[in-house]
């Protein structure tokens, strides 16, 4: 049997920062994954890094997550594409400009540098949007990171600092006793280790019951759309008053369509489906942001599963009952956060005062 | 909502209009089912029986192909059957729903079993200089010559290997092209071996000899166990360097077009949507969907007729047609038991015999470890994407492992091929640098749109009210 | 030397398309991607990230490879059917 000081159980953003974070500084860290790293929502997602999505109390988290984001080659490898980009978000309605007034005053409040601006600034910070705006919010700390290259990326980096990665591993029971860990695979195999941290995505529901933590964590089956590259055709990260449209060109020319409408999916087999109609939205709602946009093709359009909890709240920190086992998860908007709070969660269990009491999971219990 | 939605809905939607989907909408008709038969092209005949242009008008009867073409489109006007020519399937969901596009708009059908025909797209194995434009595809050739009736060009190289070798160098030259070169990974020996087993199908076979006769009496230079390793731009065309692979010998060749091909892969993007179970045969062309003895797939209500559960060939496709068919007619209790049996157990034994002839074929077919090996690794492999041999090993180095994570890595297969062109190669490659069972490296997972749909026709114009309100994301 | 073959079929009548501005003579009906071709148009487009030019290539719909303007839309040339007046544009198109 073999022995580790941590064991981290899913490899996506959240337990691969917490687990870099643990070995860069001396920590002996596995981790687990069922799959390969981040080949879960770390991997498929739409990579934005805006703050006009963000849950307003998480904005101090998120705005750190971006600066992490924006110096990959120093904590994390060159491995990702990581682009600057100004955030706009629009209001075409006069229902939605109330909305969007309302909404960027509350982020301001949060920390977030956001002002609301006229059309014709809008215009001026990027000339290819609809030009029947009611008015839009501006933030320059916006952006995006190429998500499907998150796994080389994290897995390079882990390596490169001594992380075990265990990759096809998914774990079945977990004992405790004698303040260790047995971690017992499918397959047969075990992992002693001194410590755990549960960080497994839209799977915590399952995983946390394997230490009877019974609590809800919703699967939100969320659909992306990207065309095929065209010319330049945009300059801005665009989202929308009601937080359902995420927009962005990237370098390559490709155009990436989000903003959360659902489509079909479950946990149990990984099962994902589009949602035709709410594909057709989706859509709508892009080129009536950006015009040129409907000259396009699609290219292709997948799905990958979010988790969030009944208050859309993260769970990080320790779990109740048991020593030196932890939790990280469910954060919305969590790829542009999720950097920062493995970094958080991992400087906790090295003993630092960290605040985590806004995502103690004691509040479902 | 701009897609059209076709309330009709049908008993059995066939995709694919080709020989196999003609005969499983044929019978399924027969039987009283509402059928609706969709195909991109503009008429029955799929690949093989591809119909000439609407505006083409036919002067003589000698040409066999469109002969049974218009059989094919007879008998789909008898039994009025539903058609949707020039409708391109971008998406199928489960239930079934099956979008497609047009050239003007995309439209919705609903049905509740459904007949996969979608044939096959041609197996061509990357070499340095592949992508110049007047590379082309064995079986696209024999497109542009039977369906089409024009010689690419003046002077033509054909290359890879199997039948359609021979087939493509009969209409060239009846066509009055000029033929540089035949480039075969086979030996002649191969082909004496395989002949017993082409023989079992003596039609096929007649129509082989008449191919190699004709080759032959033309004096067409014939390279047996070689390989084009590298071709390059000239002014006057493109430069071929052709290696042969058991002497290591290389010679140059120039002419204007080179139309290559390995052999055929079935198409599985509907099979890989619906998230049916697939096995990979590399006999039957690599990754094809799971079938039972009556091709029944692992999703309920889907059936594949024709080659898209293994290359069988032209011949075998009706009659897979008619078994797929027989068992959805069968499974939706519209023919009994009895009548299920005697339908079936001709056609099992007819494809049994297809078996023998098809196995050969394949081995004609069978990828040389050599020529994957022989990769140079500036090519590029993912043609959409541009990716290249040594980026794919470079993932493969920094450990990924199976296909999907090669994607997710590189971009390769991310284009808008979806990974059809290179998806074979690419795990070939992969497979013999890292010394794998290929199938560990599992197959690209299926993604819509399986073909690029334009959004305007997916739209249409809309006004901004008429957008889905939804509600607003939390705070 | 003419690459029509006129064994076995009547083309229809002769219209004129233009490619990047250019005049070129097609019967209507014919396919695009191989009239561009024999009237030695064969470098379609550039690819994404080492700017090959690349042309036709399976002619079955399948590679996406044969992608040409018409209106400014893409579309794939092999399954485009020649009509009078068509405007075509070719080369570097995702600039
Ligand atoms: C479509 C989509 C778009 C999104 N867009 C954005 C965006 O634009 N910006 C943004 O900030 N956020 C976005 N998000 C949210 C973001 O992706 C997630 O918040 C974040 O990636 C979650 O990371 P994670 O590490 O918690 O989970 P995951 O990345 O899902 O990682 C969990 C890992 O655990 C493994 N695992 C599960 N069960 C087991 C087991 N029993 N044993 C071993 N391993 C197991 C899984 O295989 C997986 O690798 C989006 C999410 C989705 C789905």
């Amino acid at each position: 049997m073999t022995e580790t000081d941590v064991a981290i159980i899913g490899g996506g953003i959240n337990g691969g920062s917490t687990g870099l974070e643990l070995a860069k500084n001396g920590l002996n860290v596995t981790i687990i994954d069922k799959n390969f790293i981040c080949r879960g929502a770390s991997g498929v997602n739409a990579g934005t890094l805006t703050m006009h999505m963000t849950r307003a109390q998480l904005i101090p988290y998120a705005k750190k997550g971006w600066e992490l984001w924006m110096n990959t080659s120093e904590w994390l490898s060159k491995e990702i594409d990581v682009e600057k980009k100004n955030g706009l978000c629009l209001a075409f309605t006069e229902d939605e400009e109330k909305l969007l007034i309302e909404r960027s005053k509350i982020r301001k409040y949060y920390g977030a540098d956001i002002s609301i601006i006229s059309i014709k600034e809008a215009q001026r910070i990027d000339p290819n949007i609809n030009s029947s705006i009611k008015c839009a919010a501006f933030c320059e700390m916006d952006g995006y990171v190429s998500a499907n290259q998150t796994g080389n990326a994290y897995s390079k980096a882990l390596k490169e600092n001594k992380v075990k990665i265990l990759e096809n591993y998914d774990v079945s029971k977990i004992d405790y006793h004698k303040n260790k860990y047995v971690i017992i695979f499918k397959n047969g195999e075990k992992l002693t280790a001194s410590s755990i941290i549960l960080a497994t995505g839209v799977n915590l529901e399952k995983t946390l019951k394997l230490l009877q933590i019974n609590i809800k964590i919703k699967c939100l089956p969320q659909q992306l759309i990207v065309s095929e590259r065209m010319p330049k055709i945009m300059d801005t990260v665009i989202t929308v008053a009601n937080g359902k449209l995420s927009l962005k060109q990237f370098k390559n020319g490709t155009v990436l369509i989000g903003g959360g409408w659902p489509g079909i999916g479950n946990i149990e087999d990984n099962y994902t489906e589009t949602k035709p109609e709410n594909l057709i939205g989706n859509m709508m709602l892009a080129c009536h942001a950006i015009p040129r946009l409907k000259s396009s093709r699609v290219a292709r359009v997948w799905l990958g599963l979010e988790a969030e909890t009944d208050d859309a709240m993260p769970i990080i920190g320790e779990i109740p009952n048991y020593e030196n086992a932890y939790v990280i998860g469910s954060i919305h908007s969590g790829y542009t956060s999720g950097p920062y709070m493995g970094k958080l969660l991992a400087e906790k269990i090295l003993g630092k005062d960290i605040d985590l009491s806004l995502f103690d999971i004691k509040r479902f219990l | 909502m701009a897609i059209l939605i076709n309330n009709r809905k049908y008993d059995v939607i066939v995709i694919g209009a080709g020989p196999s989907g003609v005969s499983s909408a044929v019978n399924c008709a027969k039987k009283g089912l509402k059928v609706l038969i969709v195909d991109l092209n503009s008429n029955t005949g799929g690949q093989i029986y591809r119909a000439p242009p609407k505006t083409y008008k036919s002067i003589s009867k000698k040409l066999k192909e469109n002969e049974i073409q218009k059989q094919l489109s007879n008998e789909i006007k008898k039994f009025k059957i539903e058609t949707a020519y020039n409708h391109t399937v971008w998406q199928v969901s489960p239930g079934f729903k099956v979008n497609a596009f047009n050239e003007t708009s995309t439209i919705q059908w609903q049905s509740k079993s459904l007949i996969i025909a979608t044939g096959t797209y041609e197996k061509i194995i990357p070499f340095e200089g592949w992508t110049i434009p007047g590379v082309i595809g064995l079986a696209a050739c024999t497109i542009i010559l039977k369906a089409h009736h024009f010689i690419p060009s003046k002077k033509i190289v054909l290359a890879g290997n199997g039948p359609l070798l021979m087939l493509v160098a009969y209409y060239v030259i009846q066509f009055g092209g000029k033929i540089d070169a035949i480039v075969d990974t086979s030996s002649k020996i191969d082909w004496i071996k395989s002949s017993f087993s082409l023989m079992t199908n003596p039609k096929n076979f007649r129509d082989g000899i008449k191919w190699v006769f004709k080759i032959f009496l033309n004096r067409i230079p014939v390279y047996s166990n070689s390989t084009i390793e590298k071709a390059f731009e000239v002014d006057e065309g493109i430069k071929l360097k052709i290696r042969n692979l058991k002497t290591g010998k290389a010679k140059n060749i120039i002419s204007e077009t080179i139309a290559i091909g390995h052999g055929l892969i079935p198409s599985t993007d509907i099979t890989r949507l619906l998230r049916a179970e697939h096995i990979y045969d590399e006999q039957k062309g690599g990754w094809i969907a799971k079938v039972d003895r009556f091709l029944r797939s692992s999703v309920r209500g889907v059936y594949l007729a024709g080659d898209g559960a293994g290359i069988s060939g032209a011949l075998a496709a009706s009659d897979k047609g008619l078994l797929a068919s027989s068992t959805l007619l069968y499974d939706e209790k519209i023919i009994s038991q009895k009548e299920f049996d005697q339908n079936t157990y001709k056609i099992l034994k007819k494809l049994d015999k297809y078996e023998v002839f098809s196995k050969a074929i394949s081995k004609l077919n069978s990828t040389p470890k050599k020529i994957i090996e022989n990769i140079d690794n500036g090519t590029v492999i993912c043609r959409c994407e541009d990716i290249t041999k040594s980026e794919i090993l470079r993932a493969v180095d920094q450990g990924a492992r199976d296909i999907n994570q090669i994607k997710s890595w590189t971009r390769l297969g991310m284009g808008p091929c979806q990974g059809r062109t290179c998806q074979y190669a690419a795990s070939k490659i992969v497979a013999e640098y890292l010394n794998y069972e290929i199938d560990n490296l599992g197959y690209l997972t299926g993604r819509s749109p399986i073909r690029p749909v334009p959004l305007d026709r997916v739209l249409g114009d809309f006004d901004y009210e008429k957008i889905t309100k939804v509600e607003a994301a939390p705070l | 030397m003419d690459l029509r073959v006129s064994n076995y079929f009547d083309r229809s009548k002769k219209v004129i398309i233009s490619v990047n501005n250019k005049k070129i003579e097609a019967y209507e009906g014919e396919c695009l991607a191989l009239v561009l071709f024999v009237n030695n148009i064969k470098k379609l487009r550039l690819s994404p990230k080492k700017k090959q030019s690349r042309g036709i290539f399976c002619l079955m719909g399948s590679c996406q490879e044969c992608v040409v303007l018409i209106d400014d839309k893409k579309v794939i040339s092999c399954n485009i059917f020649i009509k009078d007046g068509m405007k075509i544009k070719v080369g570097d198109f995702d600039k």
